[in-house]
Formats: structure tokens, sequence, C-alpha cells
């Protein structure tokens, strides 16, 4: 594979991380502006617990998803009254918040390879993570894929859990989830922690794979592309947000030649997208017909 | 014993309940009417947790619980269904059920009984409205409430589907159960032999029941 390709398949499995998050959040019926901030504040974890604290992968992983997660959890509190736009905006606030304190964010130390540590709008250089162990850009892509595709995974085998259908209740229809002893207010909070905590994941992936990180590179353009991509996709299935991405990606890379007309056509292909699928490609109600199909099936 | 004293609830400042004393006992069959906007609906939102009244208190079997949440109560066995029947048209009515496969297994007498095992499979918008109706009573009996309050269940309904309703209310809602009917029609009350009280100008005309 060339690596052009290589780049391409690793920067949609990292955005994937970005519309899986997205995707979290709408099920249980709200819409953030805001996993950017939790892609970067993990992409930040990241880099500092490989590059200034030289822990290992696996723990600076982890890290990355219980910080932003912290950082969700916080979101979701300060947000319990809210829904609709007003979510959404203060979802954005909070990640414009978080984003521009990195701006602030200054610990610096020299070694041999140059400036390690976040450095205010300079960023955050030399995470020499995959120079330092030999991974190459393909062994990389194994990597993000495979922590992807576990993600993706375990997230269809909860799908048929009791968490998830409470949560896609909650999402639809709050009245009738209390009616029946349901608490809105758990799964709203888990599922905007746990959306956090996946968006910082990948962007630990991220600032390992860019070697070099800085906070404009979280700005909101991140988090729409990522709700776009659960939204195209739809949210009857985990799936819904890869096919999302695919469609996009895929799209903007293969009419590169167009140059920057690429962005109408993205424009009008997310529109028509979305006239022919009101609830995305993979809406609740497709899965709920191909479900009853094999239940056909099996009873004939 | 669940019991609703001395209610009082404003709206924009006009007064819907204004002292009202009602309680609930398990195995009684209680009709709540009253003309339009007389605070049936209301009294039912609050004893369900669904609206906290201004003044008054909710007592259940002796704790007041007048700020418990919609869910809470309903995990002490207050339930409700909806004047407007609420279910999402994107799932089949067997997922609507919320409840395991184990307890719709246990369960296929009564939904057999009700006329609506042959409507697991469809979606909320290829069923008629009664049987829509009995669904959402049943995926409240299915977790065995102790009060049950149905908002306006004939809305909607032609007099033989009523009828109907009524035979399966007979039928299935037994003793460990209050139900609460709130209506304006009276045939279903009568069919279920409900003690009828009324809501006017705020105020319980028939007095406090207690059975």
């Amino acid at each position: 594979m060339s690596l052009y390709i290589v780049t391409i398949l690793t920067n949609m499995t990292l955005i994937s991380f970005i519309a899986i998050s997205a995707y979290l959040i709408l099920i249980v019926g709200e819409v953030s502006f805001g996993q950017q901030a939790f892609f970067g504040i993990g992409a930040y974890m990241t880099a500092t617990s490989t590059a200034l604290l030289g822990l290992d992968i696996v723990v600076a992983l982890c890290l990355a998803f219980i910080v932003s997660a912290l950082f969700a959890l916080v979101l979701s509190f300060l947000t319990v009254r809210l829904s609709g736009l007003y979510f959404a905006v203060a979802s954005l606030s909070f990640a414009e918040l978080l984003r521009l304190s990195l701006y602030k964010v200054d610990y610096t130390v020299e070694t041999n390879s140059g400036t390690v540590g976040p450095n205010g709008p300079e960023g955050f250089q030399n995470i020499r993570w995959i120079f330092e162990n030999n991974i190459s850009p393909e062994n990389f892509l194994v990597i993000a894929l495979s922590s992807l595709l576990a993600l993706i995974i375990s997230l269809i085998f909860m799908e048929n859990s009791k968490l998830f259908k409470n949560a896609r209740l909650v999402g639809k229809d709050q009245i009738v989830a209390q009616s029946i002893g349901i608490r809105p207010f758990f799964y709203r909070v888990s599922f905007i922690t746990l959306a956090g905590g996946v968006a910082g994941f990948g962007g630990g992936l991220f600032a390992l794979f860019n070697t070099y990180i800085e906070p404009s590179m979280f700005g909101i353009m991140l988090g729409v592309h990522g709700l776009a991509y659960s939204i195209i996709g739809g949210l009857g299935y985990p799936l819904g947000p890869l096919i999302g991405v695919f469609i996009d990606i895929g799209l903007l890379e293969s009419v590169r030649f167009l140059s920057e007309y690429r962005m109408i056509l993205f424009g009008g292909l997310v529109a028509a997208i979305l006239i022919i699928f009101p609830e995305g490609i993979i809406s609740p109600r497709l899965v709920s017909r191909i479900k009853r199909k094999l239940v056909e099936k099996n009873n004939a | 014993m669940l019991e609703l004293k001395g209610l009082k609830k404003l709206f924009d400042g006009i007064s819907v309940l204004n002292g009202v004393d009602i309680s609930f006992q398990q195995g009684s069959k209680i009709g709540l009417s009253g003309g339009n906007g007389t605070g049936k609906s209301t009294l039912l939102n609050i004893a369900t947790g669904f609206l906290t009244p201004e003044e008054g208190a909710i007592i259940l079997n002796g704790d007041n619980i007048t700020h418990f949440e919609a869910w809470k109560l309903s995990r002490l066995g207050v339930k409700r269904t909806f004047q407007k029947v609420r279910f999402n048209d994107a799932l089949i009515l067997k997922e609507q059920l919320y409840t395991s496969d184990k307890i719709i297994k246990r369960n296929l007498h009564m939904l057999e009984g009700a006329g609506i095992i042959d409507y697991l499979y469809s979606f909320p918008n290829e069923v008629p409205l009664p049987i829509l109706r009995k669904i959402e009573v049943i995926r409240a009996l299915l977790d065995r409430p102790k009060y049950l309050f149905l908002d306006e269940p004939s809305a909607g309904m032609a007099a033989t589907d009523l009828n109907d309703f009524g035979e399966f209310l007979k039928d299935y809602i037994d003793m460990e159960t209050c139900l609460v009917v709130v209506e304006h029609r009276m045939e279903l009350m009568r069919k279920i032999d409900a003690n009828i009280c009324e809501l006017r100008d705020g105020k319980l005309v028939t007095g406090n029941i207690m059975i």
C-alpha cells in the first residue's frame, strides 16, 4: 500500500472515533458540537504521558480515555438541565473553553531530540513514540484499526443490552422512559461520559500518529464532521458512523482534482443523502425491519 | 395506600386544583370524571410525579413522596398510560414493552387473551389504536404496578372498542392493583364498576373516596 493510502485510512480510522462519540450522544437524544475538545484532551494527555513521562502506550491511551471521560462527566453535570439547542451551544462553548485553555498550557523540556512538551500556541512537538518504537505507518494503521474494531464489536454486542435499549428510549421519549421507571439523568451522564472517553482515546492515537499537535487542530470543524458522519450514517447501528466516514472521506479524496470545489460537492452530497435517507443510511427503522425479517425467516 | 392531600396547582396564576384530597387503595377501581379543563389530567400528572403541586403532599404508605420524580414513582409501582399513545415509530411493539423475553413468555396468556399477540412484530403505525392502548396498559401491567393511572383511554375509541377495552381491564387487573381511570365518558367507568368521583372548580365534589 502506498503511504498516501495508509495515511488516508489512518485518518479515517481516527476520525471514526469522533464520529462514534457523536453517535453515542445522539443515542441519548442530544447533539454535541464539542467532541473535538475531548479528542484534543486525549491527544494532549497521550502526548504528555508518552513523550514527557515515558509511560507505556497502553497506560497512556487508558489515561487519555479516563481523563477525557472525566471532562465529559463535568460537561454532563453542567448541562443537566439543558437539552436540544441549548445543550448543543453549551457543548460547543465548553469545547472552545477547553481548547483555548490549551493555548495557555506551557511546560517544555529540552531533550536530545529537541523541545518536548506543550508550548502554548506552538503546540506539543516531538511526540516520538512511533519513531522510538519503530512503528511503520502500516503497523500504526493496524493498531488504530484494531482498536476501532474492538470498539465497534463491543458496541454491537451492547446494542441488544438493556443499557442501550433504555438509552435509546431516553433519547426518543423521556416521558415514556420515566413512566416505566428509567432515570434519564443516569443514561445521559453515562453516555456523555463514555462518548468523551471514546473521543479521547481516538485523540490519543492521533497524537501518536501525527507526532505534533496544537490547539488549533481541535476546532469546531472537526466536531462538526464527526457529527455529520454519524447523522449521514444513521443511528440504527454502530456501523452507521463508519459508513458516514467512508462516504465523506472516500469521496473527498477521490475528487481531489476538483480542488476547492470539493467542498461544494460534499455539501451537496450531504444534503442529497439526508433528503433520500432523512434518518441516515442505517436508520433505527431499517434495523428494526431487518431484525423482523430475520425473525420471520427463523420462524418459517 | 397512595394519598393526595390538599393539592393545589396553578397554571399561570389560574388555579386548576384548589385543595383536592383523595386516596387510592390497592384493589379498588376509581373513575375520575369532570369536564374539559377541570384538572383531571393535572391530578394524574401530580399523582404520577410528572408535575409537582404548589401545595399539598403525596403520601405513599406513610412516606412523603411529593418531590419524587416520575421514574422513581414508577419504580415504586405508580404507573400510567397517556391520553395520546406514545410509541416509537422505528421499533416493533415487542421491543416497546421494555421487558425481557422471559417475562413476555410468562405472560403469553395475557397477550393472547387481549388479542395483541399477532401485533408484537408490527410497527406502531401498522396497528389500530385500540390495540395500541391495550399494549400501553400491558407495558405497565408486566411490571406489576400497585397503582395504575389511565389518562382518557376512551379518546379516539368507538363504542365497541371501548366495551372490549373494559372487558380487558376487568380480566387482567387483579386485586393487587388500584386502577384509576381519568375520563369524561361514563361507559367505561360503568363497565369496570368504578367508584366515580368528579372534579369541579378545582375540588373533588364527591369527597374523599375511602374503600
